[in-house]
């Protein structure tokens, strides 16, 4: 069945035969997950989905959702754009120029409090992957060890650690602070004593070099933030629902194979991107990890990029002392919930 | 300055005697200090630096290069490409728009106008806006490239209109030809050297707007290969990266440089930092309206552009608009102390550095012209340096500064000190033999000499260079805070930027842009009085 559609979409997109290789590789996990779309009856139709950073592991369920013909049984023509830090998947949202984007729910958050007509319809990130990484040999364990020691963050970062503070009773002003951004080298060379960053990025790099780390998850602190969160217009959810389930399902069944086999998902991602130069086994490890952030009991119980009421009354409260107003109808999951009516898997 | 070769050459204006170490060709001695400095720099990176995922020693980059090399000239190829079609746009639009203001001479004023703001608009917050107008693919980073261009290569272009000799010009005239004729026939072959010096410092602005643009977005290049290198500890590639885009960059600039002497080799390469100002008319009424004219004509393109686009109110912010969210609505106040307060942590930082570059340009210039041994060992290498775009150069500077406030300083010194240098010396060497032998037959000191001829002659090029340095050191500075130090007015618009406030970007970009300006035209007004009373003759 899948490699039916496969060689389909092959004749219909004119795929080079070295994509055609790639494909038939990871045809095996498509055929363990058990997909039973229908083959695609019309032409495909095509959208943009707008990644919030550039290319890498992190969107690997998306590769493979293309690459294992997931978007094609679902009718779509799915262009993946890469973002990047100047640019921002919601200003691609909200300007029609992408059906679907991944955000954040304090920066869609602010986009909606301003007026922009945005909804969340899922949230692949529960746990927020923000951290506090340290060298193990002088760690950070709970926020109060930062009283007194540097800090090297991004400086839009700064509400985001005074929050913290505040849910932990840290004062924010013992904190030393260092402009430092995607890089872990301030870290390693003792210019700082901790870093905010990424628990799949910044930690996984100094890992993968043999520098030992540790990490201190916001969100075992109280920093409730939704993160990779699926967002669309209202305008899209009223007039193109169908093309927005649509990608919802490619991208479940996507990550439901990346899940299923996190080692072939690094492998596919560095094999799409070779001007990236991404290493295999740092690309390897982040993707193990991206599975923890990823899938919880909630989505067990309900399936991938469903929440909880209580995360949404959770998040709610933390973005409010970020900053950002908004109410619970920023959040729909009747998407989610028409989807997974069968059950939590695909 | 690709003059430089030639008038160190054949230099006219040099005291007699001096250093054994003149008799040295210029060429072994550059390459003695390339080599100095290369082994200067793998000593200090494999024992000071060792391990630091810092600096990252010359035999490592040589490797490491080799071993990735498809990598790596894939992406340079690509960016290169990209940074090719801007430069390309960007310049034939400069170009016709020069010609637009000679031809049509009441037309000057606007077009000067808004292609000094559009010089002046911050990179880094107007990226995102374009993207949102192109949407996905390559046209954000070829449209960055190409704004890059346009200013530079206008005021170049039409300085060389303008340099056309009168008396071709009368002769066409006294045929009964008119204008056009005289621009065919006279005005566009006057141009040449002046355009081709415009365009040597249009190569590295190009590479520098197309790796900009590449965060907003792409699939490679060598602005996204930094950052993943950045994140990855991968110095050695971070340096790489750095050392071939140093060399792409100076082989523009001197590939074109030669290209304009082999199209015009009867006249020597001059530089866009000679250009005069234009004369202000005469009488209150003539320059209210030639100030106000332009202004208006700014923002008529404003509202052009948000109507021309059709951009979504949620992003489009108008004039009316920005005043509001400066001086009516509620949260106004606090808004103008976010910006105002950011505002002034960058002007003092831009400024210190502004006058340090100055400064220091003009001292190095008067040691270069007094001990020319150290003028030929050391000018190739800051002719090479002023094409580095400051994107490859921040790193290098944290590395030495750290990411405090004095990096903005820093960054915005090395920016106005390469250009600034090259036209101060270049003046120099111009000072008219005549002075000289008059100061030699006075038996007059070296300290004698740089006060009455090298310091006069060298005002005009300083003048010249210091204007064109305001918008370009606010836009190194923004980049600076940016990616290093987080202060100031570029952390606001980064800042407003990733948590979609559009009102707080657009107001930035607002203010940032009216500083620039009036930035330029206090500096330019300055020049143009100082040139009046010096030399009557050379301002027009």
């Amino acid at each position: 069945m899948t490699a039916n559609q496969f060689s389909r979409r092959t004749f219909l997109g004119g795929t080079a035969a070295g994509a055609g290789l790639l494909l038939g590789g990871s045809s095996l996990i498509t055929a363990c997950s058990g997909s039973t779309e229908p083959p695609p009856a019309a032409p495909l139709t095509p959208v943009n989905f707008h990644l919030s950073w550039f290319d890498s592991v992190q969107f690997g369920g998306s590769y493979l959702a293309d690459a294992n013909g997931h978007y094609a049984g679902q009718g779509l023509d799915v262009t993946l754009v890469p973002g990047g830090p100047g640019v921002s998947p919601d200003t691609s949202v909200i300007a029609g120029q992408s059906i679907m984007g991944i955000s954040a729910a304090n920066f869609a958050g602010q986009a909606k409090a301003d007026g922009a007509p945005i909804k969340i319809v899922g949230v692949a990130m529960q746990r927020n992957p923000f951290v506090i990484a340290s060298l193990t040999s002088n760690p950070i364990n709970e926020p109060k060890d930062l009283e007194g020691r540097r800090l090297g963050m991004a400086f839009n970062n700064q509400l985001d650690l005074e929050l913290l503070s505040s849910l932990n009773g840290v004062d924010v002003n013992a904190i030393e602070v260092i402009q430092a951004d995607y890089d872990p080298a301030p870290l390693v060379n003792g210019e700082v004593d901790s870093l905010l960053c990424w628990l799949v990025d910044l930690p996984v790099a100094m890992t993968v070099a043999g520098i030992d780390n540790t990490t201190m998850l916001f969100a075992d602190f109280g920093y409730a933030v939704h993160s990779q969160t699926y967002i669309v217009t209202e305008d899209t959810l009223a007039n193109r629902r169908d093309d927005v389930l649509a990608l919802l399902r490619g991208e479940i069944l996507g990550w439901q194979d990346h899940k299923a086999d996190p080692d072939t998902s690094a492998q596919v991602t560095v094999d799409r991107f070779p001007d990236a130069g991404m290493d295999l086994e740092t690309e390897t490890v982040k993707a193990h990890e991206f599975v923890k952030l990823m899938f919880s009991d909630v989505t067990d119980a309900s399936g991938f990029l469903w929440w909880t009421d209580q995360s949404v009354a959770d998040n709610i409260r933390v973005l409010k002392a970020l900053g950002v107003n908004v109410t619970e109808d920023f959040w729909d999951r009747s998407l989610l919930e028409e989807i997974y009516a069968g059950g939590p898997v695909l | 300055m690709s003059a430089t070769a030639e008038t160190a050459a054949t230099a006219p204006a040099r005291p007699a005697g001096g250093s054994r170490l003149d008799r040295v060709p210029p060429r072994v001695l550059s390459s003695a200090v390339g080599i100095a400095v290369l082994l200067l720099w793998e000593l200090l990176a494999r024992t000071v630096y060792a391990g630091s995922y810092r600096l990252s020693p010359p035999t490592a980059v040589v490797v490491e290069f080799f071993e990735f090399r498809g990598l790596y000239l894939r992406n340079l190829w690509h960016s290169t490409k990209t940074a090719a079609w801007g430069f390309l746009w960007g310049n034939l639009a400069a170009m016709a728009l020069a010609v637009a203001s000679t031809l049509v001479p009441w037309l000057r004023r606007s077009i000067g106008a808004v292609v000094l703001t559009v010089f002046c608009l911050p990179f880094i917050a107007i990226a995102p806006i374009l993207r949102l107008i192109t949407g996905p693919g390559n046209a954000t980073p070829i449209a960055l490239s190409a704004l890059a261009v346009v200013f530079t290569t206008y005021v170049a272009a039409l300085l060389g209109f303008d340099l056309a000799p009168g008396s071709a010009l009368d002769v066409v005239r006294s045929y009964g030809r008119g204008r056009l004729t005289a621009f065919r026939s006279v005005r566009v072959r006057a141009s040449v050297p002046a355009l081709f010096a415009g365009l040597q410092i249009a190569a590295p602005a190009a590479f520098l707007g197309a790796v900009v643009g590449e965060f907003t977005g792409a699939h490679r290049g060598l602005g996204i290969l930094t950052v993943r290198a950045l994140g990855a500890l991968q110095t050695d590639r971070i340096w790489v990266i750095a050392v071939m885009a140093t060399i792409v960059a100076t082989g523009g600039y001197l590939a074109i440089g030669a290209l304009g002497r082999y199209l015009c080799p009867w006249s020597p390469a001059l530089d866009v930092g000679a250009v005069p100002v234009p004369h202000a008319e005469p009488g209150l009424l003539n320059r209210l309206a030639g100030l106000l004219a332009p202004i208006a004509v700014v923002f008529v393109f404003w509202y052009a552009f948000l109507w021309v686009f059709g951009i979504e109110p949620f992003f489009a912010k108008t004039p009316v608009d920005v005043w509001a969210e400066l001086f009516s609505v509620s949260e106004a106040p606090e808004t103008r102390s976010i910006i105002f307060g950011a505002l002034g942590t960058t002007l003092w930082t831009t400024s210190l550095g502004y006058v340090v570059g100055l400064v220091g340009a003009l001292a190095s210039a008067l040691v270069f012209i007094l001990v020319p041994w150290l003028e030929r060992a050391l000018m190739p290498i800051a002719v090479a340096l002023r094409s580095i775009p400051i994107i490859v150069t921040t790193p290098v500077i944290i590395l030495f500064v750290g990411r405090g406030l004095l990096t903005t300083t820093a960054i915005v010194a090395v920016m106005s000190f390469f250009p600034t240098l090259v036209n101060c010396y270049t003046a120099m060497t111009r000072t008219p033999e005549g002075i000289l032998d008059v100061l030699r037959s006075y038996d007059a000191t070296s300290t004698a000499n740089v006060r009455n001829a090298y310091l006069p002659t060298s005002v005009p090029a300083l003048l010249a260079s210091a204007r064109i340095a305001v918008p370009t050191s606010l836009l190194g500075a923004t980049v600076a805070e940016w990616l290093a130090t987080g202060d100031g007015i570029g952390a606001v618009m980064v800042t407003a930027f990733t948590r979609n406030d559009f009102k707080i970007l657009w107001v930035s970009v607002a203010v940032l842009t009216i500083v620039a300006v009036i930035g330029y035209w206090l500096v330019a007004a300055f020049e143009l009085r100082t040139l009046e009373r010096m030399a009557p003759g050379i301002s027009r």
